[in-house]
């Protein structure tokens, strides 16, 4: 059984800096922290049905327990079956994630893909429809991508960009196992990207982050980062933000999302875009952040007031999901819709 | 649609912006007819290549594989593509043949030329070896040669049917794409208990465990 994560003293150092953020969670969050992250999944619907699914793990690979998201039908986690059993018993101890998921026939057949449970989530709250077309903005390696085409059955158009082709590949070989054909990929960057405005019916930008999420397995994710690091990513993120708002069409839809805490790579982002284009005299600024919510996916608002600056009510509309939540790693989203033309 | 009425950039579901969005293709590759390969599909497989042809737009990238596209894919005009759709089926052979992924995406189709594993084969199949068959999981297959494996609804790839002699060394069976021998054409009897031989792919059978 994999035992807890030890975090060093570096990571408490950083991580002091959200403690007012979670008051009296902060033990709790802590504590998420130390322990191992669970494995996720998704359900291929494409190519098999539930009942096919779960039969498939009590029969022919049935060293797995299947835990169902209570927020995606289709997700689940998987468990070491012995550890699972266990952890029922009044042991005490910590559930072990399924220690082989990328060697399970399951996944070479492509019945599902391993995908951590946070980063589902954009995906599904993109909510894109069957022969739309899709902007993955900084995509690669294609996870979130390999989803949205699920959730499409697979028909339309889906681009996944990212300047690094390497990651780019690694993700056709994944859409390819999972029989996706409706994926291209492109090699630009995301914020000058180069479609004419109002292309696509909506836009996904996972913008790249200081991944302060991802600790549960990268601890270096919280190693100090120089003084001017936040910065540099949020002109970035916000470069790429106000690309994927030019790209969509009126009516249409822009998820943003990071795999990190900071303030300043979420909320100040959006905040920030939303202010400028209220200066451009886009009458209320032509956008409505709607809310991220999921029934069954424990999440907290986002955050309206930081470092003495108000950011605006809207704001509670976004998605923090923090790892002692829903036992998982930490996230946000923010969902923008476009106003339509009248 | 035909495919080059597709790349002529005829209006797709959900074409937008400036309406300049039409099917657009990495450099170097070219759409081209399907039809003398989904016919070979159809023949040997029972899918329908109308079907296919409704569902994807084909096209090669170089002379090694053919692809299949999303028919309703849209791209609007400025970003070069890189790579799009999946690998098809391999053209180059003397034979062509699914590519695993495609095996497995249309196995379920398949109305004629599969084999039902049963669950003690699965570990023999995932491990690339040879299963003798019943008559019965056979039952579906027209004659020797190349067919689809399936277990309880779920596509597990390709493998080579070999009905003639049951005392064939394993390295004698022919390697996918090989031009088939006189005892693999169509026609030929299967006889009893024939010899099934995996094709599943060499680096998955490396890794994967099932008990």
């Amino acid at each position: 059984m994999k035992g807890p994560i030890e975090l060093p003293d570096y990571a408490y150092e950083h991580l002091e800096r959200y403690r007012p953020l979670l008051g009296e969670q902060w033990d709790r969050f802590l504590d998420a922290l130390r322990r191992p992250l669970p494995v996720a999944a998704w359900r291929n619907a494409a190519r098999v049905d539930e009942a096919s699914f779960e039969n498939w793990f009590y029969n022919v690979e049935p060293g797995v327990t299947l835990e169902r998201l209570p927020w995606f039908d289709r997700g689940y986690r998987l468990w070491a079956a012995e550890a699972s059993e266990a952890a029922e018993a009044p042991a005490g101890g910590l559930r072990t994630p399924d220690p082989t998921p990328g060697n399970r026939a399951a996944r070479a057949l492509g019945l599902l893909h391993l995908q951590e449970e946070v980063s589902m989530i954009p995906a599904v709250l993109l909510g894109a429809q069957p022969g739309e077309q899709i902007l993955d903005l900084c995509g690669a390696p294609g996870n979130k991508t390999a989803l949205v085409a699920s959730l499409m059955e697979d028909r339309g158009t889906i681009v996944c960009n990212d300047t690094d082709i390497k990651r780019l590949r690694a993700g056709r070989t994944a859409w390819s196992r999972l029989g996706f054909s409706s994926i291209a990929a492109t090699n630009h960057d995301g914020g000058s990207y180069p479609a004419p405005t109002e292309s696509f019916d909506r836009v996904l930008v996972d913008a790249p982050c200081s991944g302060e999420g991802t600790s549960r397995r990268n601890l270096s994710s919280l190693r100090p980062a120089p003084p001017d690091y936040y910065r540099m990513l949020h002109r970035r993120q916000r470069r790429l933000l106000e690309r994927a708002l030019q790209l969509c069409r009126p009516g249409g839809r822009v998820v943003y999302s990071t795999c990190t805490y900071a303030p300043e790579e979420n909320e100040l982002v959006i905040a920030d875009v939303l202010a400028a284009r209220r200066a451009g005299g886009r009458a209320g600024s032509g956008l409505t952040p709607v809310p991220a919510r999921l029934a069954g996916l424990e999440s907290a608002p986002g955050i309206t007031r930081y470092d003495g600056a108000e950011l605006g009510g809207e704001l509670e509309n976004a998605m923090r999901v923090w790892p002692h939540l829903n036992d998982s790693g930490g996230f946000f989203v923010a969902v923008l819709e476009k106003r339509p033309r009248e | 649609m035909s495919n080059d009425a597709r790349a002529n950039g005829a209006p797709g579901n959900g074409a937008r912006g400036n309406g300049a969005h039409r099917l657009r293709l990495a450099p170097g590759c070219r759409l081209i007819d399907p039809m003398p390969y989904l016919s070979l599909l159809e023949e040997r497989f029972g899918i329908s290549a109308a079907q296919l042809r409704e569902q994807y737009v084909f096209f090669v990238g170089g002379n090694k594989y053919l692809y299949s596209l999303c028919a309703e894919h849209r791209l609007p005009p400025g970003p070069e593509v890189a790579f799009s759709g999946i690998k098809f089926m391999r053209i180059s052979m003397k034979v062509p043949k699914l590519t695993t992924e495609a095996s497995i995406l249309l196995g379920a189709r398949a109305s004629r030329n599969y084999v039902e594993l049963e669950a003690d084969q699965l570990r023999a199949y995932f491990a690339r070896q040879e299963i003798r068959l019943d008559t019965a999981a056979s039952s579906a297959c027209t004659g020797p040669g190349y067919v689809l494996v399936r277990h309880e609804g779920v596509t597990l790839g390709s493998a080579y049917l070999n009905p003639r002699d049951r005392n064939r060394e394993p390295e004698q069976s022919p390697e996918p794409g090989a031009k088939p021998d006189a005892g693999a054409q169509h026609g030929a009897e299967l006889g009893d208990r024939p010899l099934l031989r995996s094709w599943f792919p060499k680096h998955w059978s490396q890794v994967i465990t099932i008990r």
